[in-house]
């Protein structure tokens, strides 16, 4: 029976950049590179300004296959985030597991999707709306 | 139409360089048996000079006039100058284009500077080689944006 848990958290305190969101970071900068590189794709994308030249928005993507071990990492660095996010929504239908946490100041928004056994783990900073 | 005038567009047709051979004959006869005064006598003794074959000053049997223009037989010479230049031109016209045209792919890859791709532990970073997938990305960044907005919304309620 598919479950559903949808848990939003608003919070109005802002939360400093240098803090947030920094397990999840961490972990894409350190284990991603460092195990099963067969099994793991990842994507960054950078926008510019195309008069300025000036960051607009990043965007990174990191798909894991059959990687229990990084999978746990991820969903526990997600969870360990939940306490200073200004939104948060999870969602466990069962076979597929979902959780969305944005900050703002620069909006970020930091998604983790698990579907058997694929991992995809979107963050985009958005620095200024377009 | 006058004949003076039928005349002064052959001259200025000639000096422009635009004159068949059948106007230019036309031109010298007309020159030859005319009384052309004071105005043309100019024009008479370099039509005279181009008839007699523009022999060389010391034999000519007219007064030395410098040629307002090139040489008759020297026309095939400007023209293959013209064609040369009218190619080098092209050359530099289309040069240009594609250099801009590069140019503003360029700039329009540069929107992406910083971006890659790892890949089984292979990095691509040529933004050429990644763009379609960079843009896919940013697509798929786009829903998830538009998403959490409606997210931000309702938790705002």
């Amino acid at each position: 029976m598919k479950r559903l848990l949808i848990l939003v958290a608003f919070c109005l305190m802002g939360i400093s950049e240098g803090f947030a969101q920094q397990h999840i970071d961490a972990l894409l900068r350190g284990d991603l590179y460092n195990s099963n590189k067969s099994n793991t794709t990842f994507r960054m994308a950078v926008k510019r300004d195309p008069v300025t030249g000036e960051v607009v928005k990043k965007v990174s993507e990191l798909v894991v296959r059959d990687n229990k071990s990084l999978t746990k990492k991820l969903v526990e660095a997600f969870k360990a985030e939940q306490a200073g996010v200004d939104v948060w929504q999870e969602q466990d239908k069962g076979n597929v597991y979902d959780v969305t946490a944005i900050w703002s100041n620069p909006k970020r928004i930091y998604k983790l999707r698990i579907s058997g056994s694929v991992v995809v783990v979107s963050t985009q900073v958005i620095y200024s709306e377009e | 139409m006058t004949q003076k005038e039928h005349i002064k567009q052959l001259v200025e047709s000639f000096l422009d360089g635009r004159t068949t051979n059948a106007e230019e004959r036309e031109l010298y006869a007309w020159f030859r048996s005319n009384d052309v005064g004071e105005e043309w006598a100019e024009l008479k003794a370099m039509f005279a000079w181009y008839e007699a074959g523009m022999p060389e000053e010391k034999e000519a049997e007219t007064p030395h006039i410098e040629p307002l223009r090139p040489r008759p037989e020297r026309r095939g010479l400007w023209i293959a100058v013209g064609a040369v230049a009218g190619v080098a031109a092209s050359v530099v016209v289309a040069l240009t284009v594609w250099l801009t045209f590069d140019n503003n792919q360029h700039d329009d890859l540069s929107i992406y500077a910083g971006s890659y791709i790892v890949d089984g532990g292979v990095r691509y970073d040529n933004i050429e080689d990644i763009e379609s997938d960079i843009e896919a990305l940013l697509e798929r960044a786009e829903l998830i944006e538009q998403s959490a907005d409606e997210l931000i919304a309702w938790a705002q309620l």
